[in-house]
């Protein structure tokens, strides 16, 4: 066996010295060993003429790549018999048995005509880079291994591989010349797969020999060498490349399954890199096919030049390619390891884990340690504590009452409601739906279509989840993790959340889930690196959004904070007045047609989500209550429960250190106190505002500071004497109002007007065919106009003409008082075909509708009764919709997806990214 | 100021200061508490109504609109269907001074209406022709619900009566329950609406129709009972499922007792009870508080005094507070106005002619007052205070014994009280 050495250097001064030596030292030496520089700047080209002589060493151009160059030294050298090639890169250098062990397993298996060493890291010298390289069907590189995966044999063997890298290569001589060497439209990326993979087409096998191993510095890929072929654009040219060899290598069939996975594969990796905020990678990813797309002649030229042996060669290729599963368990283990709380990058055989033996299962340990922690633990507790006091909302038909509109209907309803231009609800109404039935009508889409499902969870889960909320929210904040099991267990446990699940507020059971993460949020944007500080601003926009949807107050409450925080930080840090600008104009933008209508009614903006009923807030709320940070209406411990909290903050006051962060929280909780006694002494047109919220603010800015503080007890504990006495009752106090809270609530049960059986209005009406007109629905002295059995959730709140609803008012007492008269005409002039009284039904009233000669009974019974009017009613057309409707439902949707990205978390930095590996070295550039 | 903020309880005194401002400023602020004030009820006036005659048959038909009363001799066996503004009251008085129907007959025509209750006589005892009319445009189904001393009778035919737009039915109550000496029927539709009158005409002599009774209530005031001889008894019906134990008040001119050893009467479930009160009342004028627990419905039979006896038949009626009119008043007619509660005012005026007055009835007294017109006139009463009850009677003294109707006094259609409905989406939430 003649084996011919060839060494190729761009640049690659770093490593050539040892490549060299590791070539000389070799244990069986080669037989020639020439060199091509491929005009190398650093002095390489000298560097190789010492070690191997003035005629051995060819330089080239600076812009020839690695097969031209190996082409052209083999040009240069006459062939001879049973010829080997052996081509190393200037960076690799390999072990001083490698030429003898690759050798020794060509001489075993005459059919094998490319052999390949395993490849370890230059620097690292244990770790793993390639034992043999295959792809899948859309050209992902797949190397076998897991990232920083440390050789300890566990790969070792001979075995056949469809390709491996250039770095180290055996080939044959007359294999190389029957094949055409390595393909220049490659000049970099996957010119091995290709090469090899057609050395295989023509009958021979391509062996790993883990005998044999490299080190190899991968110095175009860790950009330790400049790469300047084709532009600057290498992750682009890796894609096209992979897809190019995939499509020219596969037979026909499975080169059109191959494209339709590639289009599909790469339309969904750039919607990834543009959620992922990678904008040129899903521009490189869409370029790459596009260029393979547009060129078919180019495809079909190199597919004519690969036929030979193509199809016949697939059967056993086909065996070496990565599996068709391989993707979803990739996925499913990365999910698992997730949940199971390890970093993905970690693999096995990584140093840390490096016994394998030693490890428990990983199983029931990694599930112990998750329930184990004692935020999963408080979690647990309030969900536990939330069961046994809405013992009696659990298990109904329907959730309902108070504020809470009886749920019915899915998210497709909800979604019609929100994007629909003309709404047939109440007397018509052509006005924006408010848009937290947007929000909600996406958490229903997530429930699977099921509204009740996501009410449930919001308002029944409210405690469990805004505990959960702020127990993760305050782990940047608050290190002590007692101190945030307090501060979350209080917290979930506020009157104002007992009282908002009573009373079926949604919207502050949201605003109380959301507004621990406006804290994290805002901190970060405050305090944080400038890229991760906007990324948080763009975040708290959207939950602002969010929030605001739900209970307006929340935007005027946070824009004054926000505005103070801007002018007090803005000076010290960069970028915080832009971001707290951004955070604030987000939800304007978001909201803005239903947000105008808001401040043109200002009383509004007191009220939120849901139906305004003025028995579930104290027009008259005593100034205790409000200091005590209860919010008045159903559902409430008595107000010195909290008694425990303010007293944990006030002894914060007494703290020495921290008194900034002291100060902010008791600013806050002392403004939050103010907008609680402004909301609650004036009466927004519909209703009594309800204090709920701006109490949750000021509790959050109670709440911070004592759980800041609580780091001072270890301390006074440990000083003994008195001071362990104070730590110990100053514990006790603090955790008197979660525990007292807890306890009363689970005692008396949810009894609020909320109701888990909540049922149809008038079950009657459900049984009268409606032909889509309305009814005028009377509950005692009240009544409302409903089109369909029962109102979807956010139907009350459609802005509707006031002059029209009051005639309704009018026609429907008079024919309730039974008058006579034209009462009946008014209302079919305004589509109302129905008159229904909820049950139980008076006689009185029973008796004035059955004397109306314009109207005719359906029903009467215990489930309400029902009456048509005589005279058809009028069909309310539908207005045109309006010109901007559409245009700006989809321009919402824009800005909310473009919120969304740009609030999501990016590329983590310093993280090497997969998909961008290229396989082999560069030698070349462009000049 | 430097000391300040870095003394240990400096902040500590801010926040305490800041917290009692907190506390004044909620305390000036806190409103008093507004009582709940329930809705007032407004009074409206009656925008249309629609009178429903039984076949007046040549009667002289008296329709009294607010202007004043009119009268028009109809013939022919239809029903006399008037339409009018609110405040239409109409009826006619037949008299016949001989033969099978002599006697004086007072009918007020109803007004369609999905229930109706009447109670009098059974079959037994007299006569009975039940008019059922539909002046509607949609057809009516109507349920008849006949009690008896007995209990309810469910007779076939006494459901799913179908009465088209426009038409007229008449039916034999013999049909229905013939042995039953007493009776109250409930004619409830189940779609459509009905005018219902019934008129008896007694096998021992005496005519008269059935004034409609207050629908089934746990008080009940029969007004109207006329003074004189002759006999008076009082007919309770149960309708609903319980027995009903009654107690009964007679309120007179000048005592309010419970009658001697008739304090209570006893009404089985679904059943009608009689108590002749002709010794109760003592020939005085009068009316009867009725109380019970479970609701119930309450008439009287009134006869004549003479040779050939003339009947009359009063019923539970409620209150005059929205006023009343009476359109056919003859000769002899008067009015017996009963305060059982409170003392009372009303005023009466008789149209065309006449000068209004106001008669005030003392607490727990009934009042009769003299009805002074000429030829058939109109009489309209107007509440002042109080709660009156009332009835018109119509005398006429023959030779050969006395004529009689009575007639409650119903509500008039001229108001009707309007509770103002509050617009509101919260009527959604259980």
């Amino acid at each position: 066996m003649y084996v011919t050495a060839i060494v190729v250097a761009h640049d690659g001064g770093r490593w050539l010295e040892e490549t060299l030596q590791a070539l000389l030292g070799q244990a069986r030496q080669p037989d020639r060993v020439v060199a091509a520089d491929n005009g190398s700047r650093d002095g390489s080209a000298a560097l190789m003429k010492r070690a191997l002589g003035e005629r051995n060493v060819l330089t080239l151009p600076r812009s020839t790549g690695f097969g031209e160059a190996v082409a052209e030294v083999l040009d240069k050298l006459p062939a001879q018999p049973d010829e080997w090639i052996w081509l190393l890169h200037d960076d690799c250098a390999p072990d001083r048995n490698a030429l003898a062990a690759l050798l020794w397993a060509a001489e075993q298996d005459r059919k094998a005509a490319v052999l390949g060493p395993k490849l370890r890291d230059w620097l690292d010298r244990r770790r793993l880079l390639e034992v043999g390289v295959t792809v899948d069907r859309t050209g992902r590189r797949d190397t076998g291994l897991e990232p920083h995966e440390f050789d300890q044999g566990q790969h070792d063997g001979l075995r056949e591989v469809l390709s491996v890298s250039t770095a180290g290569m055996l080939i044959r001589r007359d294999v190389w010349e029957a094949v055409g060497g390595l393909d220049p439209f490659f000049p970099l990326f996957r010119d091995d797969l290709d090469l090899c993979w057609r050395v295989r087409n023509a009958g021979h096998k391509v062996l790993n020999v883990t005998a044999a191993v490299a080190w190899h510095a991968e110095a175009a890929t860790r950009r330790r060498r400049r790469i300047a072929v084709s532009g600057d654009h290498p992750r682009r040219l890796d894609r096209r490349n992979a897809i190019f060899v995939i499509m020219a290598n596969l037979p026909f069939q499975a080169m059109l399954g191959a494209l339709v996975r590639n289009v599909f594969g790469s339309v969904l990796r750039t919607l990834l890199f543009l959620v992922g905020k990678q904008p040129a990678s899903a521009l490189d990813e869409l370029v790459a096919l596009g260029s393979i797309l547009v060129h078919p002649f180019r495809l079909m030229r190199a597919r004519r030049a690969r036929r030979d042996g193509r199809k016949k060669g697939y059967f056993r290729i086909k065996n070496l390619l990565t599996p068709r599963g391989a993707a979803y368990r990739r996925l499913a283990d990365m999910v698992q390891s997730f949940l199971a709380g390890e970093s993905t990058a970690e693999g096995r055989h990584h140093a840390g884990a490096a016994e394998d033996d030693e490890e428990p299962p990983e199983d029931t340990g990694a599930i112990k340690r998750f329930f184990a922690r004692p935020g999963v633990i408080m979690v647990i507790a309030l969900t536990v504590i939330t069961l046994v006091a809405e013992r009696s909302l659990l298990g109904g038909e329907r959730l309902g009452g108070g504020a809470l509109v009886p749920v019915t209907g899915g998210a497709g309803d909800l979604w019609r409601l929100y994007t629909e231009p003309f709404h047939q609800a109440g007397l018509g109404s052509t006005g924006w739906a408010p848009p937290y039935l947007a929000v909600l009508a996406a958490l229903s889409t997530i429930t699977l279509g099921k509204t009740w499902l996501a009410v449930s969870l919001l308002l029944l889960g409210s405690v469990p989840l805004s505990g959960a909320s702020a127990y993760l929210a305050t782990r940047h904040i608050i290190p002590a993790v007692s101190a945030r099991v307090w501060l979350a267990a209080t917290y979930a446990l506020l009157p104002v959340a007992t009282g908002a699940v009573a009373a079926g507020r949604l919207g502050t059971c949201v605003v109380l889930f959301l507004l621990p993460i406006y804290v994290a949020l805002g901190t970060m944007l405050l305090s944080a690196e400038r890229r991760r500080a906007r990324r948080a601003a763009w975040g708290l926009g959207v939950l602002l959004a969010v929030g605001t949807a739900f209970v307006p107050l929340v935007y005027p409450l946070f824009a004054v904070l926000g505005v103070l925080a801007a002018v007090a930080f803005g000076g010290v840090r960069r970028g915080v007045v832009v971001s707290m600008a951004i955070a604030l104009a987000v939800p304007v933008a978001l909201l803005l047609p239903w947000l105008a209508g808001l401040v043109t009614d200002p009383g509004r903006i007191l009220l939120e989500a849901g139906l305004q009923d003025p028995s579930l807030a104290d027009p008259s709320l005593a100034p205790e209550s409000l200091l005590a940070l209860s919010p008045g209406g159903p559902g409430l411990p008595p107000v010195w429960i909290t008694a425990g909290l303010i007293a944990a903050a006030l002894g914060a006051l007494l703290v020495r250190r921290q008194r900034m962060v002291v100060a902010i929280g008791w600013g806050v909780a002392l403004f939050g106190v103010l907008a609680a006694i402004l909301a609650s002494r004036v009466s927004a047109g519909g209703g009594q505002a309800w204090p709920g919220v701006p109490l949750a603010f000021a509790a959050t800015g109670l709440l911070v500071p004592a759980g800041l503080s609580a780091h001072r007890l270890p301390g006074l504990r440990a000083a003994g004497g008195l001071r362990r006495a104070v730590a110990l009752a100053v514990t006790v106090v603090a955790f008197s109002t979660p525990v007292l809270a807890a306890g009363y609530w689970m005692y008396t049960g949810v009894r609020g007007p909320l109701r888990g059986d909540a049922g149809e209005v008038v079950p009657a009406l459900a049984g009268v065919r409606t032909q889509g007109e309305r009814a005028v629905v009377i509950k005692d002295h009240r009544f409302t106009i409903l089109h369909g059995t029962s109102p979807l959730i956010g139907e009350s709140e459609l802005p509707g003409d006031p002059a029209a609803r009051a005639r309704v008012a009018e026609a429907a007492a008079g024919l309730a008082s039974g008058r006579g008269g034209k009462d009946a005409a008014t209302l079919a002039s305004l589509g109302v075909g129905l008159i229904a009284a909820a049950p139980p039904v008076s006689r009185e009233l029973a008796a004035a509708l059955d004397s109306q000669p314009s109207l005719i009974r359906q029903s009467l019974s215990q489930y309400g009764g029902v009456w048509r009017l005589a005279d058809p009613p009028a069909r309310i057309q539908a207005p045109p919709p309006g010109v901007l409707h559409t245009p700006w439902l989809w321009t919402q949707a824009a800005l909310a997806l473009l919120v969304l990205v740009m609030a999501a978390p990016g590329r983590r930095d310093g993280q090497v990214q997969e998909h961008v590996k290229p396989a082999a070295p560069v030698l070349a550039g462009v000049s | 100021m430097k000391a300040f903020v870095e003394n240990r309880f400096g902040l500590l005194a801010l926040v305490l200061i800041a917290l009692a401002a907190l506390y004044g400023v909620a305390f000036v602020t806190r409103p008093a508490v507004a009582p709940q004030r329930p809705v007032a009820a407004q009074r409206v006036a009656v925008e249309s109504v629609t009178a429903v005659c039984p076949p007046p048959g040549g009667a002289n038909v008296a329709v009294y609109t607010g202007g004043g009363v009119t009268r028009k001799t109809v013939k022919g066996g239809k029903p006399y269907i008037v339409n009018g503004a609110g405040g239409l009251e109409a009826g006619y008085t037949t008299r016949v001074t001989s033969g099978r129907e002599r006697g004086l007959a007072g009918v007020r025509c109803a007004e369609p209406s999905a229930t109706t209750w009447l109670i009098g006589p059974g079959p037994a005892e007299a006569a009975l022709t039940l008019h059922l009319t539909n002046a509607d445009k949609a057809v009516a189904f109507a349920d008849i619900e006949v009690h008896a001393a007995e209990g309810r009778i469910t007779p076939e035919q006494a459901t799913g009566i179908e009465v088209k737009p426009g038409e007229h039915r008449e039916i034999d109550l013999r049909k229905l329950a013939p042995s039953a000496d007493v009776m109250a029927l409930g004619v409830t539709t189940t779609s459509g609406r009905l005018a219902v009158s019934a008129r008896a005409t007694l096998t021992s002599g005496g005519v008269d129709w059935l004034p409609a009774a207050a629908p089934p209530a746990t008080h009940v005031v029969v007004p109207g009972i006329p003074g004189g001889g002759g006999r008076r008894e009082l007919l309770v019906a149960a309708p609903g499922d319980t027995d009903a134990l009654v107690r009964i008040r007679a309120i007179t001119e000048d005592a309010a007792y419970a009658t001697k050893g008739r304090e209570t009467l006893d009404v089985p479930a679904g059943a009608v009870a009689s108590l002749d009160l002709t010794t109760g009342i003592g020939g005085q004028p009068a009316a009867l508080e009725i109380t019970s627990e479970t609701p119930v419905v309450a008439g009287l039979v009134a006869a004549g005094t003479g040779e050939q006896a003339d009947v009359a038949f009063t019923a539970s009626t409620p209150a005059l507070d929205l006023g009343s009119a009476v359109a056919a008043n003859g000769k002899g007619s008067r009015l017996i106005l009963t305060a059982p509660g409170q003392a009372g005012k009303v005023r009466v005026q008789v149209v065309p002619s006449g000068e209004p007055f106001e008669v005030a009835v003392p607490a727990g007294r009934t009042k009769s007052v003299k009805l002074k017109g000429a030829g058939t006139f109109g009489v309209v009463i107007t509440p002042v205070s109080g709660h009156v009850y009332g009835g018109r009677v119509g005398e006429e003294r023959l030779k050969r014994g006395l004529l009689l109707t009575v007639q409650p006094l119903a509500p008039g259609r001229t108001w009707t009280m309007r509770t103002p409905l509050a617009d509101t989406p919260s009527v959604v939430a259980p």
